[in-house]
């Protein structure tokens, strides 16, 4: 919580000194961290943890290799949690107007989401080819769940008043889709979207463990055979980096079109 | 002609294999430009009566009449619209696209500049002029459910119905939109038929009290609420209304002190049953 006073008579609002440290914390506790890794660590495990600089400064020598092996990666990442997402909805949709089809379907959906990715990457490739189509496709696996389960939440998460209000006023079950339980879905959408993002490059690099050329994931197979323990280690940052881009971009797209959500947050 | 006619209606349901009598051969009418409330215990079918005569739910027996035509062709052609107990106001609306929803619904809101002219008109009738463009989460509470009477009255029904609709609110606040109602009423045509649990308010909007008891539901009163127009907030306190809050306390405590007697004289059935088994 941030809380701005306004003292009487005083020259308009002042941030109170509770709401600067409580924004420090987390960058304090960071900074500690590095600090003890940096110098009390410092090159007693270097073979296993190198020390934070030396990791800064590796990104900086491997950046061009990594960005020539981050498109693929990226897009890969996109493209499946795109799949995945809109999949997710449409399933979301089919469960909460289709009792039949959702009984017989949503139990095995939780079978899909508990198959081992790596496992079903030779499978996937067997199938789809080494190329994009089967990465795509287990970056879709892994994106659809949480868009389902928080979708199927959302669409049903309308009362019995506003549904009567509805009825009362004639409206068609396509006037309450669209008029009602899609829009109010999206705040749920947008929980299931931001988990799905932070995982989607994960999944997108998983899926590159095998039979891939490019891909951040075929780098860092590289890397730990040559045992390359900085380049790992440069590399996973980048990767960490790129989830939580991915996670900002929806959260930002999610500010954009449900700004209601946002005070409702707040208040 | 009547607004409303409801004759010898009943409506039973079914929770877990056990019929439940929800209401037992109702009767009554409500006039043009009519207020009526209906009053009784929770449980007594009285939110079920207005879904019924709203076409919202089907009934077992009886007759039901609203304009004239049967509930569900009533409701087609919009002769009534509900306030419900909450707002039912969509936050990512603004206020006044909030209340051309139903015009959007039956498609006279395609006049954009018609419809948001009309939505205006009935903001500033329930004194929410300048607010067109907030969000509903800025509103207080009272506020909302002036929001939710706009929208009601919106496309000028002949009937509305009204579930408990201020119950949620604090004291002050709902007598303010008592006042409100009444003030809105008088400046309209529309019958209002009011469900409430609050004997007071039932008193003070009404021109008639319908007066419930509980399991089966029944009709055991229809008073008639015999105090002057246009009424202020001290009525409230005078005791002509008195007289009428206590009629209606003394009624709704004999039919609760019979329902508990029934309840324990089928108690003590099932203990002789069990005794004698």
């Amino acid at each position: 919580m941030t809380a701005a006073f306004s003292r009487p008579g005083g020259r308009g609002p002042r941030i109170s000194a509770k709401a600067i440290v409580s924004a420090a914390l987390p960058w304090v506790v960071i900074g500690l961290l590095l600090w003890a890794w940096e110098f009390l660590v410092g090159d007693s495990l270097a073979f296993v943890l190198p020390r934070p600089s030396r990791i800064i400064g590796q990104i900086f020598i491997v950046f061009p290799l990594l960005a020539r092996n981050m498109g693929s990666t990226v897009s890969n990442a996109v493209f499946g949690f795109a799949a995945g997402s809109l999949f997710g909805l449409l399933c979301a949709v089919g469960f909460v107007y289709s009792a039949t089809f959702a009984k017989t379907v949503y139990p095995h959906t939780l079978v899909l989401r508990s198959l081992p990715l790596m496992a079903l990457l030779p499978i996937l490739n067997g199938i789809l080819g080494t190329g994009p189509a089967s990465k795509i496709s287990i970056v879709a696996l892994a994106s659809f769940f949480p868009v389902l389960v928080n979708s199927v939440q959302g669409l049903t998460s309308v009362s019995t008043q506003t549904v009567e209000l509805m009825h009362s006023l004639n409206a068609t079950k396509r006037d309450i889709f669209w008029k009602v339980r899609l829009p109010a879905s999206l705040p749920y959408l947008f929980t299931g979207l931001k988990i799905s993002a932070s995982g989607a490059i994960l999944a997108a690099i998983i899926s590159e463990y095998m039979y891939a050329v490019k891909g951040i994931g075929a780098l860092i197979v590289t890397f730990m055979f040559g045992a390359r323990v900085l380049d790992l280690w440069a590399a996973m940052l980048v990767s960490a980096l790129l989830s939580i881009l991915f996670y900002w971009v929806i959260r930002a797209v999610e500010r954009l079109c449900i700004p209601w959500g946002k005070s409702v947050r707040e208040a | 002609m009547s607004s409303v006619v409801v004759k010898d209606v009943s409506k039973a349901f079914v929770i877990n294999n056990e019929k439940f009598q929800a209401l037992n051969g109702v009767s009554f009418e409500v006039g043009d430009h009519e207020i009526v409330s209906l009053i009784g215990p929770s449980g007594c079918g009285k939110s079920t009566l207005l879904r019924l005569i709203g076409g919202l739910l089907p009934w077992d027996s009886g007759e039901i009449a609203v304009c004239g035509l049967a509930p569900g062709e009533a409701r087609r052609q919009q002769k009534y619209s509900f306030v419900f107990q909450d707002a039912v106001l969509f936050p990512w609306r603004s206020v006044i696209k909030n209340v051309q929803l139903p015009m959007e619904i039956n498609g006279t809101g395609r006049d954009r500049k018609e419809a948001r002219r009309r939505a205006a008109e009935m903001l500033a009738l329930v004194g929410l002029k300048g607010f067109e463009e907030a969000s509903p989460h800025q509103l207080s509470g009272g506020m909302r459910h002036r929001v939710a009477l706009a929208r009601a009255l919106v496309l000028s029904p002949p009937l509305i119905f009204m579930d408990e609709p201020f119950a949620a609110l604090d004291e002050i606040t709902r007598d303010k939109m008592n006042l409100e109602t009444l003030r809105i009423w008088s400046e309209t045509q529309a019958s209002i038929l009011f469900v409430t649990h609050s004997i007071e308010e039932a008193v003070f909007l009404s021109d008639r009290v319908l007066v419930f008891s509980t399991r089966p539901g029944e009709l055991i009163a229809d008073i008639d609420i015999d105090l002057p127009r246009p009424r202020s907030l001290e009525l409230k306190q005078d005791s002509s209304c008195f007289k009428y809050t206590n009629q209606i306390r003394q009624l709704l405590s004999r039919s609760l002190r019979k329902l508990i007697d029934d309840e324990e004289a089928g108690e003590r059935q099932a203990v002789r049953e069990e005794a004698r088994s």
